[in-house]
């Protein structure tokens, strides 16, 4: 009799090593649109105050928001991607291609208009793929995160 | 402009001539006017009706065979285009991305003034609601203003719609464990080679697509990165191209020893939680940008 618990017992137990492995799952919305008013939602929870404004059509919406002394601007274009940009002063194209090469997420470019060059710490969120309330939560903290890694980044390479 | 009669209309419809001879001495003479009824509208009347109605408009002249005008304009976040063949027949269209026949067909069941069409065969594939208004039957300056106005109603309705069925419940990890990304990558038809990356948990698959050579990186099921190999560009044109694109990110990887070469990347967080079609739409997009990215790359030798 032991013996038959033992064997169940170390069944039991594979299949919670098995099942271990596994990712679990659950059933949540997956959108392929994202309408401003949700988007809007999404940052009251993350206890994000904002600025909205439109672009040139109002199917393109800005939500400027500040963290620290950091100037965030979410752009919403039209539900189907969501962008999320800091401007930093001009720097280099070798420090904005060292930074692209250690980053995972977000991306540097340099700007260069007729006035003045800026360096644009971005990134994107290709909506219609499907996304889910999470991943757009964790597409705007993920981004602060950067931002702050990047205002280092520049930061140290200016004292080199 | 042809006027072909005088009508005495009412605010709820027509009133029969013979009927309101003397709109004066009606209860209801404030509701009478007389209005004139068209049978073609010309171009230069129709922009009036546009722009009292406060539409900015871009008008172009007809392309096609038949005669006359396209007006482009906006309303919300919508993009119209209001085509006037001849002044005989208005018709106003809004473009959606392509949307399933039976969506389309749902649509068009129960509705009147407007229909829903998938447009394919050309260089994409597209939806659009378009509704038609019979000017060469007799119209009213109003009956124009209340297509427009209707049709503007019936958008919002089948924008929502659209939006509603673009939602549906799916299986969402919060991680991806290798035995699931492969999973994945099979259903998807990708044949891959994998190794253990440095740290432990981590892998990289690498794998062929329309003769691109891919490697996708698993950091610990939390994070995909995705990437394709090109010879070297210089760094002002990779930036340039990290400017006009969304998505992805071009890298120039100048190694001390070794050739230079230029990475475009991409990467899915999965750690908010990803279905299996959100990382196959990952993979399947980036492979479009690995040609967008070539074809660029190609135009600068």
């Amino acid at each position: 009799m032991k013996g038959i618990i033992h064997c169940w017992a170390l069944a039991g137990m594979a299949f919670l090593l098995g099942a271990a492995g596994q990712a679990a799952a659950d059933k949540q919305k997956v959108y392929r649109n994202i309408a401003s008013d949700h988007l809007e939602g999404i940052l009251k929870d993350l206890d994000i105050s904002f600025k909205k404004s439109t672009g040139k059509t109002d199917s393109i919406v800005y939500l400027d928001f500040e963290k620290g002394k950091t100037r965030f601007r979410l752009h919403n274009y039209n539900g189907n991607d969501l962008w999320i940009d800091v401007v930093y002063p001009g720097t280099s194209l070798e420090q904005v291609n060292r930074w692209n090469r250690k980053t995972l997420s977000s991306r540097a470019v340099l700007f260069t208009g007729d006035k003045q060059t800026s360096t644009y710490l971005e990134c994107q969120l290709d909506c219609q793929g499907g996304v889910t309330d999470g991943m757009i939560r964790r597409f705007i903290q993920r981004f602060e995160i950067d931002a702050a890694a990047f205002a280092k980044f520049l930061g140290k390479q200016e004292d080199k | 402009m042809v006027c072909c009669c005088v009508l005495l209309l009412c605010a709820n419809g027509l009133v029969p001539a013979q009927d309101a001879k003397d709109p004066k001495d009606s209860k209801d003479a404030r509701d009478v006017a007389e209005l004139k009824v068209h049978t073609s509208i010309s171009a230069e009347h129709l922009e009036g009706l546009l722009k009292g109605m406060d539409i900015d408009f871009k008008k172009t002249a007809l392309k096609s065979k038949r005669e006359g005008h396209y007006f482009a304009f906006a309303r919300g976040k919508f993009k119209l285009g209001l085509y006037d063949h001849g002044g005989t027949e208005l018709m106003v269209v809004s473009d959606f991305k392509a949307l399933p026949l039976d969506f389309l067909n749902q649509w068009n069941r129960g509705r009147k003034q407007s229909r829903a069409v998938l447009h394919q065969g050309g260089k994409r594939e597209f939806a659009s609601l378009e509704s038609v208004l019979d000017v060469a039957a007799g119209v009213t300056d109003d009956t124009v203003r209340h297509f427009l106005r209707r049709f503007e109603d019936e958008l919002k309705q089948f924008d929502k719609l659209v939006h509603r069925s673009e939602t549906r419940e799916e299986e969402v990890y919060p991680s991806l464990p290798p035995e699931h990304l492969e999973k994945i990558l099979k259903l998807n038809k990708v044949a891959f080679k994998k190794t253990a990356g440095r740290k432990a948990g981590n892998f990289i698959y690498a794998f062929s697509r329309d003769s691109y050579k891919f490697r996708l990186y698993d950091f610990q099921g939390s994070d995909l990165m995705i990437e394709a190999t090109f010879s070297p560009a210089k760094l002002d044109q990779v930036n340039r191209y990290n400017l006009t694109r969304k998505f992805v990110r071009a890298v120039l990887h100048q190694p001390a020893s070794g050739n230079a070469f230029t990475t475009l990347e991409a990467n899915l967080d999965c750690t908010g939680g990803v279905s299996d079609s959100i990382v196959a739409y990952f993979l399947q997009t980036f492979l479009d940008e690995t040609r967008q990215f070539d074809r660029y790359l190609s135009k600068l030798n």
